[in-house]
């Protein structure tokens, strides 16, 4: 198991983000950051990330503008990128797909959903 | 826009000078406003400009543009046609035949010439109308308002309440599907005893809507209230602990406001400054001043303070500061609630806080 994925989650609920971790970690190294700028800052450092899940309403740079950072950042254009939000609306998954996100999920989520959507996307994008 | 203008304005139309003068003399009476135009034309324009005429008395025998030429295109005009119209004509045969276009829409006819007390009479019917109109208007604007809030309101509160449900469903997915007893006892009892700190955090949101909801639906009439009455009443039903100094550091108004929404925000301003304190000597202070038309109060407290980032969130529903979100009992419901309560006002509300010295907690009240 040396080629897992590498997963990053960005979500600034303590708990949500422990059951995001523990619902992945078998499948993926799992990180998990509370906000767009540590992800960000997460991301410059060089770590490897292969997909990044996150929510949207979050302090400090939040899930949209963490997407419009990230598609237009030379380095990480292409990276894939997933959407969990509590947000069910159109408009919000419209407007998220358009800034170039991947795949939009909802909150409450089945942790084995979660599991296949970020499987599904990186079967997508190798 | 906000409040039924109680002003009723006329537009006296007459190609002569000395009639209009008379028309207002007549008519002359309290909160009424007269505009007067010698021609058609002018009486158009004045119609166009002004959106706060209620009534036209139009003279029909004019030169160049006669008064039913007047009225028919004050008719066509999606701003004018409602404007109601006053003939004032010796109604002679065929004039009798125009009036009868003008059947629909709040047409009338005085004949010439004027009896005193029929057209004083006549007019007061007018001004009734249009003060029901504006009223209605008014009502109806403010249900639109308050409609939209509610809109807004519903949508925070069902889109915030799923927050803890998605850590309980998540975390209950995780027990049901750990058949092969990966997890650990350790980590079991965690998912459940979040999972139950989160149901009760859910309770806790529900318990204050409710709250707010009777509250909303509370008796709101207007009263004399002595603030400082009811700030000493308020601080000595909260039985507070011995080591809370509690000071009132100014003179306190006598208002005339509803008292249940003013009490509510002395409330829980003041139980949130004892609830959050975390000094061996608490002490909190209240006091107002005069600013323009209203008062601004404050309660100022010696606590852990709150960070910057936080003062704006603090005041939206089911948002709490990073210190308040270790005390069991915060919902986040209180502040947002007290927002509401303060701008229905007219007012604002806002804090002001140094992480060292506690926080100030300001609002304002009209007089």
């Amino acid at each position: 198991m040396t080629n897992r994925y590498n997963v990053l989650i960005v979500e600034d609920d303590a708990f949500i983000r422990k059951v995001l971790r523990q619902s992945l970690k078998n499948d993926f190294e799992v990180t998990t950051h509370i906000n767009g700028i540590e992800a960000m800052s997460w991301l410059e450092q060089g770590n490897p990330v292969d997909v990044i899940l996150t929510d949207l309403q979050m302090p400090y740079l939040n899930g949209q503008d963490l997407i419009k950072t990230i598609r237009a950042s030379p380095m990480f254009k292409n990276l894939p990128i997933i959407i969990l939000s509590t947000y069910d609306d159109s408009n919000t998954r419209i407007a998220c797909l358009e800034l170039g996100a991947d795949d939009y999920m909802t909150k409450p989520f089945n942790p084995l959903e979660v599991k296949a959507k970020v499987l599904a996307v990186m079967r997508r994008s190798k | 826009m906000l409040n039924p203008n109680r002003d009723f304005t006329i537009l006296l139309v007459d190609d002569r000078e000395e009639n209009l003068l008379a028309l207002e003399e007549m008519l002359a009476d309290e909160n009424r406003v007269f505009i007067k135009a010698t021609s058609g034309n002018q009486a158009l324009r004045h119609a166009l400009r002004n959106d706060n005429i209620g009534l036209i008395m139009l003279d029909v025998q004019m030169p160049e543009m006669d008064g039913f030429e007047v009225a028919r295109l004050l008719k066509t005009n999606q701003k004018t046609k409602h404007i109601s119209i006053i003939f004032v004509t010796a109604i002679n045969k065929e004039e009798h035949y125009m009036l009868k276009g003008f059947d629909e829409g709040a047409v009338d006819y005085l004949q010439k010439p004027l009896d005193i007390n029929v057209t004083k009479a006549k007019v007061k019917v007018f001004q009734h109308l249009y003060q029901y109109q504006q009223e209605l208007k008014y009502t109806a604007i403010e249900l639109r308002r308050i409609n939209q809030q509610l809109e807004k309101f519903a949508f925070i509160i069902a889109h915030d309440m799923k927050s803890p449900l998605t850590g309980i469903i998540g975390a209950l997915s995780l027990l049901e599907m750990d058949e092969d007893g990966e997890l650990s006892a350790e980590e079991c009892k965690e998912y459940i005893s979040h999972s139950k700190e989160a149901a009760l955090y859910l309770a806790n949101m529900i318990n204050a809507l409710l709250d707010y909801s009777r509250k909303s639906l509370a008796e709101q009439t207007v009263e004399e209230v002595n603030v400082q009455d009811m700030v000493e009443e308020i601080v000595h039903n909260l039985f507070l602990p011995p080591h809370v100094t509690f000071k009132i550091t100014t003179a306190l108004p006598i208002l005339w406001t509803k008292k249940l929404k003013l009490q509510q925000v002395f409330q829980n301003l003041i139980s949130n400054a004892v609830k959050y304190n975390n000094k061996p000597d608490a002490t909190i202070e209240l006091g107002c001043q005069e600013k323009g038309d209203l008062y601004e109060f404050y309660v100022r407290d010696n606590g852990p303070g709150i960070p910057f980032q936080d003062h704006e969130n603090i005041f939206k529903f089911f948002r709490t500061s990073i210190n308040m979100a270790t005390s069991e009992s915060s919902t986040g419901v209180g502040l947002s609630i007290l927002k509401i309560l303060v701008e229905e006002q007219g007012g604002k509300i806002w804090v002001d806080s140094d992480s060292s010295l506690g926080s100030v907690f300001y609002f304002e009240w009209k007089k």
